[in-house]
């Protein structure tokens, strides 16, 4: 009886220990994750979801740079209660029910066009690293690698699509206005 | 009662007195054997004499010289040996000298030394093994500081299924994915490492010639084997090529490598260009010494030279192992600090000379410890040695160092076609500013396309591929000037373009990955601390553990272990890795901890892609248009260099193009291809037949910003030179409007009208002149021309 228990402990040792081991990310699998937190720190309106269950969803305009991991990363998550939902985009018109949109490979006039389609609606729109992304009224843009900080933030465009964006978030982002554009 | 007992010690007396009888009969028969040096039956009949009644000295003497005589049964000696010592009649002087040798195989290093010493004060000035005795003082002395020196290290024997070899001899590769052993009966075998774990062995098969060869070392990755094996009387060095589990092409090494003495064992310099080797011909400082032999090619070696006395003794030395740094000097020895037998020994570079070798503490046995096998990190060491007395069954040990060698390795595929496979390819290795080819090993397994090049920190290298049925492409490559170890994962990857069946380009795509190991130490610490608790999971696991203890149901224990494996799959394991990086950036955010992040940022993969395409000239040889660039003795043709270092790449693509193509000079174009459509007398309606080609040519132009276009148009010598001038410029339009496209810009695009003037050339061949001339070319770029 009494080496049955400590035969247990034992297993119990050898389970708890098997974690350690080198974990690296890529790219992609961190700012999915970080698309994943912004719904903690970012409010929607509620009028842009049916009921307070209706899923989170994610648009990605253009290609898709995440392949599996999207899926893997948020569409086996809640965040708020509320499950995601994931949906590719090729052109503005297709883009109406939506919370998120990451946009990525896109040149500046296309851009500017796709911003002018979405103005005023509350989709939080995330640049993956765009040059004047948020010059140009994008929310939030990926910065470069090794830059200051991770991402930067137009907060008036954000007040502009009716969301809320925390105190916290913004403290660790480069905040950039559309005032700065100088013709 | 005591009656009974009485009668039962009267029944046992004859007994006793007949055992007294046999004591004597056997004492005899074992001291004739003895005397007849038939050791194992003299053991036999003392020993039994000695379970009845108790040996007096000077037949212990007689078993104890038997016992040392037998194989295997010497350490039996060491107690009768010590009976010996009570008589005068048994020559002390040799007992001292065997109890010493013998407390020195059980590692009782001061019973040893106070043997030794007795037999070194009691020695006259001729006694024979003076020598021996003071080299073994010295040896117990040394290894008494070894065994303490020892503890520091936590040496293991690899886990099953490596555990069940006897082996003989152990190699890593430079990566330490890949190890390959030799067991006791001369069998190879090949283990990799999957899911942080060296899996069931791969036995390797060879063609004859290597039936008792030994394994004595491999290349940095594992491609070349290296033998030594008996011929003609003596041992020679041979290589091999390892392709997947089979051994190919052995050969002898040539020169003066091999002589009519003993090579032993050899290492390579990471970078081909030296070799150490075992030897005991002679003009050595030993019997046995390592030599150093420069290569000159391929197949042509210098002149081999003794590496001095700093490394060689008067005693053997053995086994050379270059750490692939190039710093760490490791080789077996019986002389230098010696515990016994051969001992690893490590020596530093120094400039040019090597400093004082350093006894190996933790490797090192009393046995003869040969094997030693380092990565390149420094970190992950592996040998093959016995467990402390059981010389007969060797097996793999390893041992983590946590050191942190500054070098670059680059592991590396190629890949070509569609779908891409591995490609035979040559790749040559240049020093970017001294031009120094770097000889040797770069190139690339055919079976699998992967190479292995191993770098110092803080030097830029040329890289040039040159793979079947592609023009050579040079590529840079950057190695950091880390203070630590770093990895770069590379692929190249290359691609014909076709248009209408012909080759007219082609592209060349480098993706490096570096994988930054100091870094990613530091972060994972992070990512630990933002674990999840798994508290829910314990709870369970409590339970179970509970109703096991309730109802003892050993069925129960098999379900926890199958528990403990479960979280193992790798779906798993992903998921919950993901678990702990939301999680991260959820509390790292919420704590405005812009640390965490930053640093989260740094282990992220970096994952660069450059990729380049190249057209053919159609209308010059290769080595007209391609680069030329000289290196120490080489002249190479090759595309222009592909600049993997991001940061140092000043112009944008796309922007280098926008100009007007109009504005080209002949020579600054390099015409990429003709194609010509003809027309049906007074028409301009483009054939069916043409329509494919000219879609093609229109993906084409789209698919690649540098390429311009030009459109000629042509009519017959029929009618007036105005309305051929007309004609001629509604084809050319006719085919511009199929060609242009919101797609395309149009300042690549340039039309001319030729009307008859072509009249000269195609005198009365009227069917040849209705038609557009197209040319598809690449502009020079003014630095190329500079060039």
């Amino acid at each position: 009886m009494k080496n049955r228990i400590i035969h247990i402990w034992l297993i119990i040792l050898v389970f708890t220990a098997v974690s350690a081991k080198a974990q690296q990310f890529t790219e992609y699998e961190v700012k999915a994750a970080y698309i994943f937190n912004f719904t903690k720190f970012i409010k929607w309106p509620a009028s842009s979801f049916d009921n307070s269950t209706s899923p989170y969803v994610l648009g990605i305009y253009g290609n898709d740079p995440f392949g599996s991991v999207i899926k893997k990363i948020i569409g086996t998550r809640q965040s708020n209660d509320r499950k995601w939902i994931v949906k590719y985009y090729s052109r503005p018109e297709q883009i109406k029910q939506c919370h998120i949109l990451f946009i990525t490979d896109i040149n500046q006039s296309e851009l500017r066009s796709l911003i002018m389609h979405l103005e005023n609606k509350p989709i939080l729109t995330v640049g993956d690293e765009i040059d004047k992304f948020c010059q140009q009224g994008g929310i939030i843009n990926f910065t470069p690698k090794k830059s200051p900080k991770r991402f930067e933030i137009n907060n008036k465009a954000a007040k502009n699509a009716r969301l809320s964006i925390s105190s916290k978030l913004l403290m660790l982002s480069k905040i950039i206005t559309t005032d700065e554009i100088k013709f | 009662m005591r009656i009974k007992n009485l009668l039962i010690i009267l029944f046992l007396l004859p007994l006793l007195a007949s055992s007294q009888e046999d004591v004597k009969k056997d004492l005899k028969l074992g001291e004739r054997y003895y005397s007849n040096e038939q050791y194992q039956d003299a053991i036999y009949y003392y020993l039994k004499a000695d379970s009845v009644k108790p040996l007096n000295p000077l037949d212990a003497a007689n078993l104890a010289w038997s016992l040392l005589n037998s194989p295997d049964r010497e350490l039996e000696a060491i107690p009768y040996f010590e009976k010996a010592l009570n008589t005068r009649r048994t020559n002390h002087q040799l007992i001292h000298k065997n109890l010493g040798t013998l407390y020195h195989k059980v590692f009782q290093f001061d019973k040893a030394i106070e043997h030794f010493t007795t037999y070194l004060d009691n020695a006259g000035r001729e006694d024979r093994f003076i020598i021996y005795c003071e080299r073994m003082l010295e040896t117990c002395n040394n290894a008494k500081k070894i065994v303490e020196a020892r503890q520091e290290y936590e040496i293991n024997p690899l886990p099953y299924p490596l555990s069940k070899y006897n082996t003989r001899n152990v190699f890593t590769t430079v990566d330490g994915q890949v190890i390959i052993f030799q067991t006791q009966d001369y069998t190879l075998y090949k283990s990799e490492i999957k899911q942080g774990r060296f899996q069931e062995p791969n036995r390797l098969f060879s063609h004859g010639r290597l039936e008792e060869a030994n394994l004595v070392g491999i290349s940095y990755d594992a491609q070349i084997l290296y033998f030594n094996q008996k011929e003609k009387g003596d041992f020679d060095l041979y290589e091999a090529n390892l392709v997947g589990l089979t051994i190919k092409k052995t050969k002898a090494f040539p020169g003066e490598i091999n002589s009519k003495f003993n090579e032993y064992d050899l290492t390579i310099s990471p970078n081909g260009a030296t070799m150490y080797f075992s030897s005991d011909r002679p003009g050595g400082y030993g019997k046995t010494d390592i030599y150093r032999i420069n290569r000159i090619s391929e197949n042509d070696w210098g002149t081999a030279e003794n590496i001095g006395p700093e490394i060689n003794t008067p005693y053997l030395e053995r086994a050379p192992f270059l750490q692939a740094s190039g710093k760490y000097f490791y080789f077996a020895s019986t002389g230098h600090k010696n515990m016994g037998g051969f001992d690893i020994f490590k020596s530093t570079k120094t400039g040019i000379s090597w400093s004082k070798p350093e006894n190996v503490a933790f490797i090192n046995t009393i046995y003869d410890d040969l094997s030693f096998s380092q990565t390149g990190n420094g970190n992950f060491v592996v040998f093959s040695r016995p467990k402390d007395f059981e010389p007969e069954e060797e097996r793999i040990w390893s041992v983590n160092l946590s050191q942190n060698i500054p070098l670059t390795i680059i592991k590396g595929t190629i890949l070509a076609g569609s779908p891409l496979s591995p490609v035979a390819a040559d790749i040559k290795v240049y020093d970017q500013e001294t031009k120094e080819r770097m000889k040797y090993i770069y190139n690339p397994n055919p079976h699998t396309g992967k190479y292995l090049m191993i770098f110092p920190p803080g030097k830029d290298y040329e890289m040039v591929v040159e793979a079947d049925g592609f023009l050579p492409q040079l590529i840079q490559i950057v190695v950091p000037g880390q203070k630590y170890f770093y990895e770069l994962f590379q692929e190249i990857r290359l691609y014909t373009i076709e248009l209408a069946e012909d080759k007219i380009g082609e592209k060349v795509e480098v993706e490096n990955v570096f994988y930054d190991i100091y870094q990613t130490n530091l972060s994972d610490s992070l990512i630990e601390k933002y674990k999840p608790q798994r508290e829910k999971n314990y709870d369970h696991l409590l339970k179970m553990v509970e109703d096991i203890i309730n109802t003892t149901d050993s069925i129960g224990i098999e379900n926890i272990n199958e528990m403990r494996e479960a979280p193992k799959t790798p779906q798993n394991e992903q998921q919950e890795s993901y678990d702990h990086l939301v999680n991260l950036i959820e509390t790292a955010i919420s704590n405005t901890d812009s640390v965490s992040l930053a640093l989260l940022d740094k282990q992220t993969v970096e994952n660069e892609e450059t990729s380049n395409i190249y057209f053919y000239s159609s209308n010059q040889l290769p080595h007209e248009y391609l680069d030329k660039t000289v290196y120490n003795g080489d002249t190479l043709y090759t595309k222009p260099r592909l600049n993997t270092n991001k940061e140092k790449q000043v112009q944008a693509e796309g922007s280098k193009y926008d100009f007007n193509y109009r504005a080209l000079k002949a020579e600054e174009k390099r015409v990429v291809m003709h194609k010509t459509i003809y027309f049906d007398v007074n028409e301009v309606q483009i054939k069916t037949k043409y329509l494919f080609d000219i879609s093609q040519i229109t993906d084409l132009l789209y698919n690649n910003a540098s390429l311009g276009i030009e459109i000629h148009g042509y009519a017959d010598e029929r009618g007036t030179a105005r309305y051929n001038e007309q004609l001629s410029r509604r084809r050319a339009n006719e085919v511009f409007k199929k060609i242009q496209s919101n797609r395309i810009k149009s300042n690549r695009i340039i039309i001319e009208a030729h009307g008859e003037e072509d009249l000269n050339k195609n005198k009365g061949k009227l069917a040849k002149s209705r038609r557009v001339d197209i040319v598809i070319f690449e502009p020079i770029i003014q630095s190329e021309i500079e060039k």
